[in-house]
């Protein structure tokens, strides 16, 4: 089990969360724990349905209960633990201290109200900003994210502008508060391919305008590789691997993680050479394998993987890896 | 907005010059004669001069084309013609009753959203609690009780057992204000109950549906109340459906407001119309078809016009 780092921004302790479905329940996030520190990207990776975004929506407790609990858990912020915490505490540090940026720039914005108003909300709720002064903080986080006109753009609404001019509204709005963390939930997989990488590239500029640290959830190993400083690599809802984004690149040691970098193109890699999907399908969680859960997956498999859960297990460097197996041998 | 409103108000006016015609065609072709069947006890129908006299006084002796130029242009000018039945002026017999059922109208719709509206948010706000099987419930019993039971049931209830409310009669509002409202409140209550029932049903799923959405969820991350949520990011889009079953129920008052006004002996338009159906009394008949198609006319335009207001994508696609 990782520890503590003493300057931690945010750690999260056993993080569960389950789902009531009718065929039974879910546990899409399974004792999770993991630190943030102020300032730095971090990046959650796994195949869709590994409770990546679960987890990113329970940190600031916006799982919709029902269907979805957390079970069980810490979280501490700075001074506090938000689990246990009011509501009134969550709500000050939402959108406030701790800002987030959805999947889907097409549906997450309201329609029948204009940019301007949901833009300056954040700014009105916990900065008492009204008025010129509302105005003038607005049009600034417009130019910010390099929406041009912004004086008019303030008086349109979310269908006049393009998937990535929400999501660049989007990024203005989770800055507006100068928040210590933000979370982004795959903030480019519904855009155009064209545009992701100028969006990410105006996400990570504005995180450090800002020294905000960035939660980064994301599916795309790509993404990772060029923004993130660590990386965590989930798998049916647990973190099976953690390393700086370097020494998962150079040395990984899960084999779900180096499965998933197989599986991806590479400009430096000869073109005869074939990419390898992993072989299997991702669990069935209302039916997870017994003990390592990526087992009936996975080409290293020992006796040991199929009845017992590796614990995360914390290696030179901060490299932490759920593993029965050392790859290196 | 403006270009939006021009297009619909020019889709109201195509449709209500089909209607005229509609109208002035299905007069026509409907059998029975009503020069015959009002004159059948004064004149001697054997005569064949007589009818020819009689028809030739109504205009009924030229082609359909000419009495359809001099229906509609005569019907322009205000001269809606004379009824058969009571021999009044109808432009006048419309004056007379109009006010008194757009007060029917206006009071069943101010009840159906008083009581529809809360009792639909209450319902989603509160999903699957007593309050909310309570308001599923009444709004079923409110859409299938039939309107002249649930008069009779009230008037026996509010007029006879406790004497709160006159069991019927009409005072005109100006006449004497506080009269009228008493005399309004049961045959109100009674029209506006179907429409209140369809719109707590109709708040309460399109509420759910928007408390869905993601954009409630980033509402939420911002740090909003739930209650500020509802009101600020929930309650408008939520209401997008429900101005459309506003309108439509107002159209289908009329069919609630015969039978209301002749439980209630209010002399309005639905009694009126029932009268002229009876007695084949064809100017007010086609008079009343041209009013009905215009109020639903109306009504559709408002609402169209609301939808542009309340729901900014409606503008562009016009």
């Amino acid at each position: 089990m990782a520890k503590t780092a003493p300057e931690a921004l945010l750690s999260v302790r056993d993080l569960t969360v389950e789902f009531a479905t009718d065929a039974g329940i879910i546990t899409a996030v399974d004792a999770v724990s993991f630190d943030l520190q102020a300032g730095e990207i971090l990046a959650l990776v796994g195949e869709s349905g590994c409770g990546k975004s679960a987890t990113a929506l329970a940190l600031l407790r916006l799982i919709a209960d029902p269907p979805g609990r957390i079970a069980n858990g810490e979280i501490h912020f700075r001074d506090r633990e938000l689990l246990s915490a009011d509501d009134a505490t969550v709500r000050d540090i939402r959108g406030n201290r701790i800002a987030m940026i959805f999947q889907e720039p097409m549906t997450s914005l309201n329609p029948v109200y204009t940019i301007g108003r949901q833009l300056g909300e954040p700014l009105q709720l916990h900065k008492n900003l009204r008025g010129d002064s509302l105005l003038a903080k607005c049009l600034a986080l417009l130019e910010s994210v390099n929406i041009p006109e912004p004086r008019r753009r303030l008086q349109s609404y979310p269908h006049q502008f393009s998937g990535g001019m929400r999501q660049r509204m989007m990024i203005a709005m989770s800055m507006s508060c100068d928040p210590d963390i933000v979370i982004a939930d795959e903030p480019t997989t519904a855009l155009d391919v064209t545009i992701q990488a100028q969006l990410l590239e105006l996400l990570q500029a504005q995180v450090a305008n800002h020294r905000a640290a960035l939660l980064l959830i994301t599916h795309n190993l790509g993404v990772v590789a060029r923004y993130a400083d660590r990386v965590n690599v989930m798998y049916a809802g647990r973190i099976v691997e953690s390393a700086s984004a370097d020494e998962i690149y150079r040395t990984p040691r899960h084999p779900y993680t180096i499965g998933l970098l197989r599986s991806v193109p590479r400009l430096d890699q000869p073109i005869s050479e074939k990419l390898l999907p992993i072989e299997g399908q991702p669990p069935n969680p209302l039916d997870l394998p017994s003990g390592c859960a990526f087992h009936p997956r996975c080409p290293l498999a020992i006796d040991k993987c199929r009845a017992e859960v590796p614990a995360l297990t914390r290696h030179a460097n901060g490299h932490a890896v759920a593993c029965w197996v050392d790859v290196r041998d | 907005m403006g270009k939006y409103i021009g297009i619909r108000l020019a889709h109201a006016l195509v449709i209500l010059a089909i209607v005229v015609v509609l109208v002035f065609i299905i007069a026509r072709i409907i059998p029975g004669d009503a020069i015959m069947a009002a004159m059948a006890g004064s004149v001697d129908l054997h005569d064949p001069s007589v009818v020819e006299r009689v028809r030739h006084q109504y205009g009924l002796d030229q082609s359909i084309p000419v009495q359809f130029a001099v229906w509609l242009g005569e019907f322009l000018r205000g001269d809606w013609g004379t009824s058969i039945g009571t021999g009044q002026k109808v432009l006048d017999m419309f004056v007379q009753r109009l006010p008194v059922t757009l007060e029917l109208f206006v009071g069943a719709t101010l009840w159906s959203i008083a009581v529809g509206i809360p009792a639909g948010i209450l319902g989603a706000l509160k999903r699957n609690s007593a309050a909310d099987i309570a308001v599923t419930t009444g709004a079923i019993i409110g859409v299938s009780l039939p309107p002249f039971w649930e008069a009779i049931v009230l008037i026996y209830l509010f007029a006879v057992l406790l004497p709160i409310f006159p069991p019927s009669g009409y005072v005109p509002f100006f006449e004497h204000p506080l009269l009228n409202l008493r005399a309004v409140v049961l045959p109100t209550f009674v029209l506006g109950t179907h429409a209140g029932g369809l719109l707590a049903r109709y708040v309460r799923s399109s509420l759910l549906e928007v408390l869905g959405q993601d954009y409630v969820r980033t509402a939420r991350a911002k740090g909003f109340s739930e209650a500020a949520v509802i009101a600020r990011h929930a309650l408008k889009p939520g209401m997008i459906p429900v101005v459309t079953v506003i309108g439509l129920s107002w159209g289908g008052l009329l069919a609630g407001a015969f039978f209301i006004e002749v439980v209630f002996a209010i002399p309005g338009l639905g009694r009126m119309s029932v009268d002229a159906i009876f007695q084949k009394d064809y100017p007010v008949m086609q008079a009343m078809l041209i009013v009905v198609s215009l109020n639903v006319l109306l009504v559709n335009l408002l609402v169209d016009i609301l939808y542009g207001y309340i729901d900014p994508r409606v503008r562009v696609r016009g």
